[in-house]
């Protein structure tokens, strides 16, 4: 499938995203995906299917870009960013896209609340006052914050 | 016939796991309510295994919760709504920003959850093929495996292996690993690869011949057996030799010599869910000896003994600790 395919995906991708090299990097992680699979896949529309994988590459790339955005402009208002190494803010921005990735689809009220309760350690009522909402509220909204974000395979499988 | 993977979490497990971590954070927590909680862990294996996923993904939300990072985290997961409040950085500033002194960022394809094999924080496991292929899995390390008659693929996502690879007399398959920072082939061979996250993969040769190439120069080193080298975000480091034998942690061990007390307790930490921190002042002692890995009260009664130290444990509401080391001179927390 790879030889066959891979061509015809690398000019999809460079005709979406006007860029010849950004569209090499890409098909590969496409196939990088479908390579490690266990399951064999047997696609009756290969190219349909290979798309549906390149959607999800373009929108997880276009997710971290946002992310990124947003990174910079909260160090560029932070004064603590300024005594982080250069290493340090990389570490940090890939442990926030993979806590970013976790909380997807979240609406943001609930994103708050968690992240309010994990990072900050704040107790349900603190957060409550914080969101202007009640406790119970602030107990929905992390339940299922977390629901998702510790078991994102359950929520796949069902 | 391959080790299976493992079921998901059902349903109703995983609710239950939530609903009791809400519990045990609300300040309303008692004695009764923990028992009542160790008792729902003991029920059945899945119940532990919905909760070790739980602190699983806390300790990566832990890495963004030092107290000058949290308000950082939340501006970028939850951004300001109003554009007018936002600053727009300049492009170049923000490559510069964000990849430090190398240019290379490879990123995980997909989730590390959804992997075919992940051990535990302090879990070790063999894995093995009918084919004869054998994976040694160390602590909280996570792959993707694809082996079958005419394929052998694997991916390391997390952590640390040991991969024993023979080659079949008639029908030989060609074994790769992907990790990433570089991909290794080779037709039959012992070696181990480590992965430290966001920073370099190293590999060892213990048996054979292992070619690595490094994704970001395209460059293939052929590393024979008691030959090392690491890949890093800008290439691979020449080979060196090191002592060709399958590492400690296999039967059990770690074995220092002369480790620096900080680095010690950070690779006993990969073992262990408590957080182990030992205070600046006492970071550069050293460290020797062969300890069993999965034994920390064994460990830290050793460094008591040999070392000016003592040690504070303190343990939060739900449920995890922290250990930290301090100079026996150091002023008592009050």
């Amino acid at each position: 499938m790879y030889g066959e395919h891979h061509g015809w995906l690398r000019a999809w991708l460079r005709r979406k995203l006007g860029d010849s090299h950004l569209a090499a990097d890409l098909a590969h992680d496409t196939f990088m995906r479908l390579l490690c699979r266990q399951d064999v896949v047997a696609a009756h529309e290969p190219r349909a299917f290979l798309l549906t994988v390149a959607q999800r590459v373009l929108s997880n790339r276009h997710r971290r870009q946002k992310l990124e955005q947003a990174y910079l402009e909260a160090l560029a208002r932070q004064p603590e960013a300024h005594v982080m190494s250069a290493e340090d803010r990389a570490i940090l921005l890939e442990t926030l896209a993979q806590i970013d990735q976790l909380l997807d689809g979240l609406p943001r009220v609930a994103k708050r609340a968690f992240l309010l309760s994990q990072l900050d350690g704040l107790t349900h009522a603190d957060i409550a006052v914080q969101l202007g909402v009640s406790v119970s509220s602030v107990k929905r909204h992390i339940a299922r914050a977390a629901y998702q974000c510790y078991f994102a395979d359950v929520v796949a499988s069902h | 016939m391959s080790a299976p993977a493992l079921p998901p979490i059902p349903v109703p497990v995983a609710h239950q796991a939530v609903a009791w971590m809400l519990d045990l954070q609300s300040d309303t927590a008692t004695d009764a309510l923990r028992r009542d909680w160790q008792h729902w862990l003991n029920q059945h294996p899945d119940h532990a295994r919905a909760w070790q996923r739980i602190e699983s993904v806390n300790r990566t939300l832990q890495r963004a919760a030092m107290p000058a990072q949290t308000a950082i985290a939340h501006a970028t997961l939850t951004p300001p709504r109003s554009p007018r409040r936002r600053q727009i950085i300049q492009a170049t500033a923000a490559l510069a920003l964000l990849t430090g002194a190398a240019g290379a960022r490879h990123y995980l394809p997909w989730p590390v959850w959804l992997a075919d094999y992940r051990t535990a924080v302090g879990e070790r496991r063999r894995l093995a093929w009918a084919d004869g292929t054998t994976v040694d899995m160390n602590t909280d390390s996570v792959l993707n495996v694809n082996i079958g008659p005419h394929i052998r693929r694997l991916q390391l996502l997390a952590g640390e292996i040991l991969v024993t690879a023979t080659a079949h007399p008639t029908h030989p398959v060609a074994l790769q690993l992907d990790t990433p920072h570089g991909t290794l082939h080779t037709d039959a061979a012992q070696f181990a690869v480590r992965h430290w996250p966001h920073h370099r993969t190293d590999v060892q040769v213990v048996a054979a011949h292992v070619a690595v190439t490094s994704h970001a120069t395209g460059a293939t080193t052929t590393l024979g057996a008691g030959q090392q080298l690491q890949l890093w975000a800008d290439g691979a480091t020449a080979p060196v030799p090191f002592e060709a034998i399958a590492p400690a942690w296999i039967d059990g061990f770690l074995i220092a010599q002369g480790m620096r007390l900080d680095d010690f307790l950070a690779e006993l930490a990969r073992h262990h869910r408590q957080t182990l921190a030992c205070d600046p002042a006492i970071a550069n002692l050293r460290v020797s000896g062969v300890y069993p890995l999965n034994d920390l009260g064994r460990i830290l009664d050793t460094l008591r003994i040999a070392l000016p130290i003592r040690v504070e444990t303190l343990t939060r509401p739900w449920g995890t600790a922290t250990v930290r080391l301090r100079a026996t001179d150091a002023p008592v927390a009050i």
